[in-house]
């Protein structure tokens, strides 16, 4: 190999992309050849100088990633999307027509949190009116290890979550479309209140409220968030005031 | 209060699960810095170069499905970041190189200055082109392929320009070198 291809070798060299017989080549050259050694030796020197320079004046990049991190959480439809201007236009009066002729007759709220939240009192009404599962935990020692095993670093989860003036009466696990949830029933007198909590979760966007809908069994739900838990309150449309029970969670959860 | 606001499912209800989400923040997050030193070089301002990466980073949060797991995540981003910028210049009208060389760049008195500036100072006098692809080998630590790919130039293109930029940063320092003697000459008289 003559000092030309080594030549035109040095950048694959340099950035350690040489395999084999060509970087044995190159370097049994380099052992003999003075010159071409010190040019990769300067071209070396003159890189590492450089990235050092340049590495040295680290750009600041939190405020670009505080913008992402804030874009990451937002539900998928408040996401911006990057379109061009006539299509976007094409796509809001679409998305208006749909939304005026078909959706918003029918749909409060986005039909996956719908789903949940009618799952939540089927399961509610299922449990209190119907009265078909068996697995209530009503014992204190019984209810104190569920929390144990369910929310080991929430000791005073219980009274967190009574609503004002209600009394705590059961606990079990349940399965929402197929996600564990802990429902606790609270009882007022005859009137009772369930919440349902989603262990070791918090809400992407913390202290929030909003109910969700009027349930098919005149049972009222309303959907929060806070730092630490996340979850909905169930109760009777009228009786309960789930949204404001939601919305104190939210804030002290 | 919007609905949308409220967050009271598990992860993989929503568009994208939290183990991706996750994924995400540990391969694609970590070369935010890269990108905005790399933007800075493109756009030349702050602004533009925050907007750019900002553009690219949702574009990939975006498409993150698309991203074959194994595979170099920040060539990707650069792609997407290079594809982004390009288009802006061509929409914009802008003119998508400067030719530092061509520029009367003032010199800070060498003297006061130190060897990392020095060099700074050198590399701003070359041209974009020249900057582009010591950049990317460099500092960016891409290899000849990869560069080749993001500038969609032949492989061999990017070694010769690489082999020209190495001898014209030098060049560029020497000059420098060259008038720091000459003032320290005058200096002294």
């Amino acid at each position: 190999m003559n000092c030309d291809r080594v030549h035109d070798l040095l950048p694959l060299y340099l950035s350690g992309e040489l395999k084999d017989e060509e970087l044995a080549h190159v370097k049994l050259h380099l052992q003999g050849c003075a010159q071409c050694a010190t040019a990769v030796q300067a071209d070396s020197a003159l890189d590492n100088a450089l990235r050092t320079a340049m590495l040295e004046e680290t750009p600041d990049v939190s405020a670009v990633l505080g913008r992402i991190h804030e874009r990451m959480a937002a539900p998928w439809w408040k996401r911006p999307q990057f379109i061009s201007m006539p299509m976007a236009g094409v796509a809001a009066l679409v998305v208006l027509a749909v939304f005026a002729l078909i959706v918003l007759p029918r749909l409060s709220v986005h039909q996956a949190q719908r789903n949940m939240a009618l799952a939540a009192a089927g399961d509610h009404y299922q449990d209190l009116v119907l009265l078909r599962h068996p697995d209530w935990e009503y014992k204190p020692e019984d209810v104190a290890r569920f929390l144990q095993r369910q929310f080991p670093h929430r000791q005073d989860l219980l009274p967190s979550i009574t609503p004002e003036g209600a009394a705590f009466e059961k606990v079990r696990l349940c399965s929402l479309s197929g996600t564990s949830y802990a429902h606790f029933v609270f009882r007022t007198g005859t009137v009772e209140t369930s919440v349902f909590l989603l262990p070791n979760s918090g809400g992407s966007a913390p202290n929030q409220a909003v109910h969700l809908t009027n349930g098919e069994h005149g049972l009222d739900v309303a959907g929060f968030s806070s730092a630490g838990l996340a979850g909905m309150v169930v109760g009777q449309h009228g009786s309960v005031p789930t949204l404001a029970i939601a919305d104190r969670l939210s804030r002290t959860l | 209060m919007g609905l949308g606001e409220v967050s009271f499912f598990p992860a993989h209800e929503s568009a994208m699960s939290g183990d991706r989400a996750s994924e995400f923040e540990n391969v694609a997050l970590p070369h935010a810095a890269g990108l905005l030193r790399y933007a800075l070089r493109l756009a030349g301002e702050k602004g533009r170069a925050e907007d750019l990466v900002q553009e690219t980073l949702l574009s990939a949060w975006r498409n993150f499905r698309q991203f074959t797991r194994g595979t170099n995540c920040k060539a990707w981003l650069f792609r997407i970041l290079t594809n982004l910028h390009y288009k802006q210049v061509r929409r914009s009208g802008l003119r998508p190189e400067v030719h530092a060389e061509e520029q009367d760049v003032r010199l800070a008195a060498p003297e006061r200055v130190s060897a990392s500036q020095e060099m700074r100072e050198a590399f701003a006098r070359l041209t974009s082109e020249h900057q582009e692809v010591l950049h990317l080998a460099v500092i960016e630590g891409f290899d000849i392929r990869e560069i080749a790919e993001l500038l969609q130039v032949p492989q061999g293109t990017v070694m010769s320009r690489l082999s020209r930029a190495r001898a014209s940063l030098r060049a560029a320092l020497q000059a420098r070198d060259l008038i720091q003697k000459e003032r320290l000459r005058g200096g002294s008289l």
